[in-house]
């Protein structure tokens, strides 16, 4: 915790304190005379010229009004970090270009260590296919350090382009503004969390696999594209493992969660236990790590009262897996035939001909929908092949051609925001549409009913 | 000596003020601030900030060596030529600096004089282009 205490910048916290606010304080409190102010004044105005003669590389003496309030945004952030520690009186003789240095070189040491601390990052990732992990490591904060060692650096110090959203414990820094930090200052709070919630992940590397297949089933969605914090899903299974049987893992079985319930609900205090499992996590994790984790101990009680209490479902177990109404469908052999079968079709000329081949040869749902691509009917044409499908065809076509509707085990409803999600200006995908709309409405409910009660494995 | 902000630019108004001696022209003080106004308003309508506080000074004094000023037009064609060196100016980035904008500036006024001004930033802009001039592009993301 010290390294995230060492830069706690008080100065920023007030939105209204700048360099102008400062030094008019200075002067209206009788710290520094009136000329010593104007003096400053000028000082600054000198300093934003030949910050903006170097921005222009020395070629004009004009910039556009954003270039302009980068300058005014650097001087002021290099100015705060070099002044932090001195009092108004030295205001009296010490120059403002002073301040300025001595700022930037608080800020290149900073940024120094940014970079050691991404290299260490990035040596001890985890294996993690999660989107926005990633992007922290392998693009948004590679991205700041690129422009730091361009010929703009100095303007680029105190401003961070990307995001950084992959959410902390404490949740997203919502356009930077969460933390009150800009720049440099905002990504070295940022890494430094982020590397002690990559350090307390790391403790579970060879169970991490295990649980994010189990996650996948359970909740119908893989953690590739999600939002979600991961130490924060550790650490309530953490905390179940201890409960239950002293065990540091992440892994839990479908009775440990109804052991797990019974036992919250019928102790009478549910915090002191939670609080206490909490404080023998001590035990395994170093105490940085555990300090960061028990300043959201919060967090987890909440969670654990909901869990308890309201019946949510936080935590991820091995669920058996359901063998009944799953459809395996192969793609193996599928791809052996297909031009010989697209060939042939195309050679064909009736329609009956056609949906009759279709029908006896193409095996594959992944191969009807190839040739489907491939314009083989021509507009009515694609309403008389889909009325030659049974239901449950029809429904596995639909779940092959809509696969997001998976992710978290969402229902079936065949309304227009379902209709939505075709693409009509793919023809067949547009008379499917059509087709699905003109259906009476007792095989609409027969397919719905379908299309809720199997699951598709590819 | 220190010199505050309204001393200094009370020295440049009488710069200013000389250099228009010099073609025979007096101009008042209202004038002369009504210039700097108009140069403001120019560069916040363009989004743009001028850090030379003698930007006005040069533009002034090198368009007056042209002879091309008199009593009755110089307002209106200094106007002219403060916006479209400001256009100018905008347009293009730091690989085309000042002085080569207020040289084909001023080659292009010489061309045809007070005639066709409102063309004029359109010709500087093609001649520049033809230079090498890289279109002005925004550096910083700002939300």
């Amino acid at each position: 915790m010290d390294i995230i205490t060492k830069n706690d910048l008080t100065l920023f916290k007030d939105p209204t304190n700048n360099i102008f606010h400062i030094v008019t304080h200075a002067q209206t409190h009788h710290f520094i005379s009136e000329q010593r102010a104007n003096m400053l004044y000028q000082e600054m105005e000198n300093l934003v010229f030949a910050l903006g003669k170097q921005l222009n590389h020395n070629a004009s003496t004009s910039l556009s009004s954003h270039s302009y309030k980068r300058i005014w945004d650097t001087l002021n952030y290099m100015f705060l970090h070099g002044f932090q520690d001195n009092g108004y009186l030295s205001l009296q003789d010490t120059s403002i270009q002073t301040y300025f240095d001595k700022g930037l070189s608080i800020v290149k040491k900073d940024v120094e260590y940014i970079q050691d601390k991404l290299q260490h990052l990035l040596s001890s990732s985890l294996s993690i296919n999660n989107d926005r992990y990633l992007s922290i490591l392998l693009h948004q904060i590679p991205n700041y350090l690129i422009y730091t060692n361009s010929y703009d650096a100095l303007f680029h110090y105190c401003w961070v382009d990307d995001d950084l959203d992959y959410p902390l414990l404490d949740g997203l820094p919502l356009f930077h503004d969460m933390y009150h930090l800009q720049g440099s200052d905002l990504l070295l709070y940022y890494i430094n969390r982020f590397s002690i919630e990559q350090q307390f992940c790391g403790c579970f590397r060879n169970e991490l696999p295990t649980l994010f297949h189990q996650y996948e089933v359970q909740m119908g969605v893989s953690i590739e594209y999600l939002s979600i914090n991961i130490m924060e899903l550790l650490v309530m299974q953490v905390l179940a493992n201890i409960i239950l049987y002293q065990k540091f893992s992440v892994l839990l079985e479908e009775k440990d969660i109804h052991y797990l319930k019974e036992k919250l609900q019928n102790s009478l205090e549910l915090p002191t236990l939670i609080m206490h499992a909490l404080q023998q996590l001590q035990h395994y994790l170093p105490t940085e790590t555990y300090n960061y984790l028990e300043s959201f101990k919060d967090i987890f009680l909440k969670k654990y009262q909901l869990f308890v209490f309201e019946d949510i479902q936080y935590l991820i177990y091995k669920e058996p897996q359901q063998t009944n109404n799953v459809i395996m469908i192969n793609n193996e052999d599928s791809s052996k035939n297909f031009l010989i079968n697209l060939q042939k079709l195309q050679s064909l000329s009736s329609n009956f001909e056609k949906i009759e081949y279709m029908k006896q040869h193409v095996v594959s749902f992944y191969d009807v929908i190839d040739i489907l691509e491939h314009d083989i009917f021509f507009d009515d044409e694609y309403l008389l092949y889909y009325k030659s499908l049974s239901i449950s065809e029809l429904a596995i076509l639909l779940k092959v051609t809509i696969t997001n509707m998976q992710a978290f085990h969402q229902k079936w409803v065949l309304n227009n925001s379902l209709f939505d999600e075709f693409d009509e200006t793919i023809m067949w995908q547009e008379m499917l549409v059509k087709f699905l709309k003109q259906m009476n409405s007792n095989s609409k409910l027969e397919l719905e009913s379908i299309l809720n009660t199997f699951q598709l494995h590819p | 000596m220190y010199l505050s902000k309204a001393d200094i630019l009370q020295h440049e108004l009488v710069d200013v003020k000389q250099s228009f001696l010099k073609v025979h022209i007096q101009i008042s003080d209202e004038r002369l601030i009504q210039l700097l106004k108009f140069q403001l308003s120019i560069c916040q309508s363009l989004y743009w900030v001028e850090l030379d506080s003698t930007m006005l000074h040069k533009i002034i004094s090198l368009f007056l060596e042209t002879g091309s000023l008199y009593e009755w037009n110089y307002m209106l064609v200094l106007k002219e030529l403060i916006q479209s060196y400001y256009i100018v100016r905008s347009t293009f980035d730091y690989h085309t600096n000042d002085d080569e904008i207020l040289t084909t500036l001023k080659e292009e006024f010489l061309k045809t004089g007070d005639v066709s001004l409102e063309t004029l930033p359109k010709r500087v802009k093609t001649y520049l282009r033809k230079e090498g001039g890289h279109h002005y592009k925004e550096r910083f993301d700002i939300i």
